[in-house]
């Protein structure tokens, strides 16, 4: 388990890195930097902070050490989140979704690959069961209610019993016929063979020529064996083919995954252990040194009694409950500055705990901090045009995660980065750290009773010496307070998939269990319509692609490239799966609460939809129109049905709301024969339902459209926070065969087919160009039927099989392509993004024509 | 061109088997045989068409290979009667097998394939049964059966 000590190793390395990095941040940066500077700056956090969250996530997810990783998980979300900030400012510099970083990627010496952002394994592992739980449910109500079969069963036309009689029959002579000319064949062949020897008998035997004939056979069979060998042999000497091994895994590799989730064994357990020592141990201390503490927080407070009295000649009032009991006197101070405070402030107002009031105003202003930072973050975002922005200069808006990634980042320093583990070996918890926070914990519990006793003792004492009157303490409302934050929580370990919202919540639980019992069967009635389905079991790795190296290249000559296909699975990581994987991330990060993904049919743009849904565990709710028509008719319908998807979508967080063939939603005229559909039904309520969901709610909906053109522009774009154009899968053409026969080969080995050199990828490659992904898995899984792959021992796959299926369809043809980017110019960013891009050629120009100016004062001069 | 020639080849080498006198002539009931064995999958009521566009015009029970070959070089060109896909097939047992159970009673079977669309002949019953047939269970796995009813390319 050396492994262990290097993830440690790895951890603490990462940790150095982030904290150079924060100390970067931290500095002022010259807000009249030109905008290339900046973002050059950002993109270089940007890039740092992708590769701590890499390793981050590496650590995270084999470290087993459970107090690190309490720590570590609170860095990783904050990088996560860090993450989202910066791409969000970069957005807002350079008015586009997609930014390029080749040439900073050549500066820190990183290869594209690690450009990549990793989905964390802890959003699927961490959730597992209750994912499974409610997969197995889905697949029940499902089963149940017969939808499965009868929707397959709608789809193929009903079968008279005549015509399948027939169609057997058919099918029976068929074989019959077959088996008889089979047989007829053999028959055939014997008497032909007999007739043959019959004429070679009569030639002499000659044993000679016989034996002649037999080697000469062998032997040109021999050599061609061993000169296939040898091609072969040769082949991979120049590399021109893989090694045999080449697509083995190593040992090693297999052995290292055993180990790693041995490794996750070891972190659930070390994880129960910890669970129990916290029990324990604080149950140890209470018996230990409870007393102790007991004792020494009486003689503390006595003491201030005293003192008080001798001080002012009065007893002083106790602090109540609410206000945090006798700790709110003792906090980080000794009794004499107390009573030093409390002469202060006797002195300026009587009978007002000081303590108190410092807290408040604290707090006020801490949070007057933050709204105005809100503010100028809003207002900069809204208000800054181009030209704005040159007068004002650049300034970074608020994060809300830099903060947490500093604390912890000090807790590092404090805590782990220079302790002594040679004792623990097997990286259990660390008693002594539980202790130090129990005993605080249990500090402060003993505290409420010692409180307690001590109001009495207060009284008592007030009675005997000066004899007045108490007033009596209200008590109850503290209790309250604390019921109420047990209770609830008891009631959550049951059913954590409702947490986030009933802790954020707290209602009665009453209430709750109504609604639990409700949003099971809301659940199901969405199941049932058909609103509610199961998501494919697809990854987003499996959106492959290639990067885009040209990006920055092409920008610089003002060419704006098409997005590529790995740019384009980040922004749905970035956007889609971080936020609705991570409580945290989505409470505080740039809130993207819609996306829009538009591109021509089948560039998968539904798989990314899926694949969302897969990588976060999420429920999907289709609410397409073509899906929602005619169900739940009528406004209160259509609000009832809202409500309920809504409701079950933010209670059985995280959820994705997808709307596919949304420009029918927003439809600048229906087309007549849609009209029955009533498409944009949702159009009026889309906009009142993204003002409802809030930060804690990690629902997103996504909406997918092949034909961006026929919506209304200004409310489709107000209602998509997020527009992403999906690109067919050529961008730029040196590498269309590359990648192609990347695809081909993936799509064909997910079907089942082997990859042999009979099949040649590359031809299909080149043929298939302007073909899309829906295209190509469409074709392979036509071709490649249960009794095709099965066949493939015989018969291994040839090219000419797919391109016979393929040659019935349509490519994406350029001028589409180009449609979809005119129509991209025309939103609101695009068109911000093409007003900025005038901008920098005029100030270009005019710069030029300055210099030319100087350099040759005359004017004209030649070119 | 090529393709064309294929044919011809594939279509002479299945005739050749039932040419038993080598005159270029077969007995008109091996066409259906023949036209099986290339892989094709006709109804009766098809095959019956198909030998009246090529028997001569005084039937002598005998069909000439000149007048064989183009017709059934233009029925493969053209796709006629393909073979039916193992779904469909499957389906097809299911609609005679309501109850899903996945399989059909040797009754059953008899009774449909006699006495329903182009009823078999006793002997044509006969064969499938004893292909067919389960005899433990005296019943048909639909299932299993099919991959055997199903056309192998090439």
């Amino acid at each position: 388990m050396s492994s262990l000590r290097m993830y440690n190793k790895i951890w603490h390395q990462t940790q150095e890195a982030l904290n150079s990095l924060l100390d970067k941040e931290s500095q002022k940066i010259d807000p009249h930097k030109s905008q290339v500077f900046i973002f050059q700056m950002l993109a270089t956090f940007y890039i740092k902070y992708v590769q701590i969250f890499r390793k981050l996530e590496n650590v995270y997810d084999q470290i087993v050490h459970p107090q690190k990783r309490i720590l570590i998980r609170k860095m990783l979300d904050g990088v996560m989140g860090r993450i989202l900030e910066l791409k969000n400012e970069m957005v807002e510099l350079e008015f586009t979704e997609f930014h390029y970083f080749d040439d900073i990627l050549q500066d820190l010496k990183l290869a594209p690959q690690q450009l990549d952002i990793p989905i964390p394994r802890y959003f699927l592992k961490e959730k597992l069961e209750v994912i499974k739980g409610r997969e197995k449910l889905l697949a029940q109500i499902l089963a149940e209610s017969g939808l499965d079969t009868m929707s397959m069963k709608r789809i193929v036309k009903p079968f008279p019993l005549d015509e399948a009689i027939k169609t057997i029959q058919i099918s029976e002579r068929a074989r019959q016929g077959r088996l008889r000319a089979m047989f007829m064949k053999q028959i055939y062949l014997q008497e032909y063979r007999v007739k043959q020897s019959k004429l070679l008998s009569d030639r002499l035997p000659d044993v000679a020529a016989a034996a002649l004939c037999i080697q000469k056979v062998w032997r040109a069979f021999h050599q061609t064996k061993k000169t296939e060998r040898e091609r072969e042999e040769e082949m991979i000497f120049l590399g021109m083919n893989p090694p045999p091994q080449f697509n083995q895994i190593s040992a090693t590799l297999i052995q290292a995954q055993k180990v790693n989730s041995v490794r996750n064994e070891v972190q659930i357990k070390h994880e129960e252990s910890y669970k129990d020592a916290m029990v324990t141990i604080k149950n140890d201390l209470r018996l230990l040194e409870g007393p102790d503490i007991k004792e020494s927080l009486q003689d503390q407070i006595r003491h201030w009694f005293i003192e008080c009295r001798n001080l002012t000649g009065a007893f002083p009032d106790y602090p109540k409950v609410e206000e945090g009991g006798s700790a709110l006197i003792f906090s980080n101070k000794t009794p004499q500055q107390v009573i030093a405070d409390i002469i202060a402030s006797q002195q300026e107002q009587w009978r007002r705990s000081p303590g108190k009031q410092r807290t408040r105003y604290q707090g006020k202003q801490r949070t007057s901090k933050k709204e105005k930072g809100k503010k100028k973050s809003v207002s900069f975002t809204v208000a800054v045009s181009f030209a704005q922005e040159e007068d004002e200069g650049w300034k970074m808006s608020p994060s809300l995660f830099l903060h947490g990634m500093e604390e912890g980042n000090h807790l590092y320093q404090d805590i782990w980065k220079n302790k002594d583990e040679s004792w623990n070996f097997l990286q259990d918890y660390d008693p002594e750290l539980i202790k130090e926070e129990k005993r605080k914990e249990l500090e402060s519990e003993i505290r409420v009773q010692v409180d307690e006793l001590m109001r009495q003792e207060l009284k008592n004492l007030k009675l005997a010496v000066d004899r007045e009157k108490e007033l009596p303490v209200k008590k109850k409302k503290g209790k309250k307070g604390i019921d109420t934050d047990t209770f609830p929580e008891e009631a959550l370990s049951h059913i954590h998939t409702v947490k986030i919202t009933l802790g954020a919540r707290s209602k009665d639980v009453s209430e709750l269990s109504s609604n639990l019992m409700s949003i099971e069967s809301l659940y199901k009635e969405l199941v049932e319509e058909g609103l509610l389905i199961q998501a494919l079991k697809v990854n987003l790795s499996d959106y492959i692609g290639e990067y885009s190296y040209l990006g920055t290249t092409l920008r610089q000559v003002s060419i704006e490239p098409m997005p590529s296909l790995l740019d384009v699975r980040q922004l749905i990581t970035l956007y889609g799966v971080l936020p609705l994987g991570s409580p945290t991330v989505h409470e505080k990060a740039p809130l993207v609460k819609s996306l829009l993904l538009a591109g021509p049919s089948g560039v998968g743009k539904k798989m990314l939809v899926h694949a969302i849904c897969t990588e976060t565990g999420a429920n999907l709710f289709n609410l397409s129109a073509s899906n929602i028509a005619g169900k739940y008719p009528g406004r209160s319908g259509l609000q009832m049905m809202l409500h309920v998807v809504f409701k079950v979508a933010r209670q059985l967080q995280p959820s994705v709301v997808w709307i596919g063939e949304t420009e029918k939603t927003f439809y600048k005229k229906v087309p007549s024969n849609e009209k029955k559909m009533e498409p944009k039904r949702l159009k009026k309520q889309l906009p009142r339902i993204l003002k409802l969901l809030k930060p804690d709610d990690r629902v997103l909906i996504v909406g997918t459209t092949q034909r961006p053109f026929d919506a209304e522009l200004q409310s489709f774009c107000k209602v998509y926070q997020k527009i992403i154009l999906v690109p067919r899968p050529d961008y730029a053409s040196r590498y269309v065969s590359k990648y192609h026969s990347i695809l081909w080969k993936h799509i064909i080995q997910r079907n089942g087919g082997v990859v042999t050199n009979a099949l040649n990828i590359s031809c299909l490659a080149k043929v298939t160009d302007g073909f899309t992904q829906g295209h190509i898995v469409q074709v392979v899984r036509s071709v490649l039927t249960d009794r095709r792959i099965r066949q493939q021992i015989h018969k291994p796959l040839s090219a000419v099989e797919f391109i016979t299926a393929i040659a019935s369809m349509d490519p994406v043809y350029q001028e589409e392509e180009e449609s979809f980017k005119d129509w991209y110019a025309k939103t609101p960013l695009g068109k911000k993004r093409a007003l900025a891009l005038i901008n920098v050629w005029m100030k270009l120009i005019s710069k030029n024509e300055v210099n030319r100016e100087k350099r040759n004062p005359r004017g004209r001069s030649k070119k | 061109e090529t393709a064309v020639a294929e044919l011809h080849k594939k279509i002479k080498e299945a005739f050749e088997v039932f040419d038993h006198e080598s005159n270029n002539t077969v007995d008109v009931r091996e066409i259906g045989t023949i036209i099986r064995s290339l892989g094709c999958c006709p109804s009766e009521g098809e095959l019956h068409d198909l030998i009246a566009e090529v028997e001569e015009e005084e039937p002598t029970g005998y069909i000439r290979l000149e007048k064989f070959l183009p017709v059934m070089t233009r029925a493969l060109l053209e796709r006629r009667y393909r073979p039916i896909p193992e779904d469909v097939l499957l389906r097809a047992f299911e609609v005679l097998d309501p109850a899903k159970r996945g399989f059909l009673t040797k009754e059953e079977l008899v009774k449909y394939m006699t006495e329903e669309g182009e009823p078999f002949s006793q002997e044509e019953m006969e064969e499938m049964l004893s292909a067919a047939i389960d005899p433990e269970s005296n019943s048909i796995h639909y299932k299993d059966y099919i991959t055997m009813m199903v056309v192998d390319d090439n």
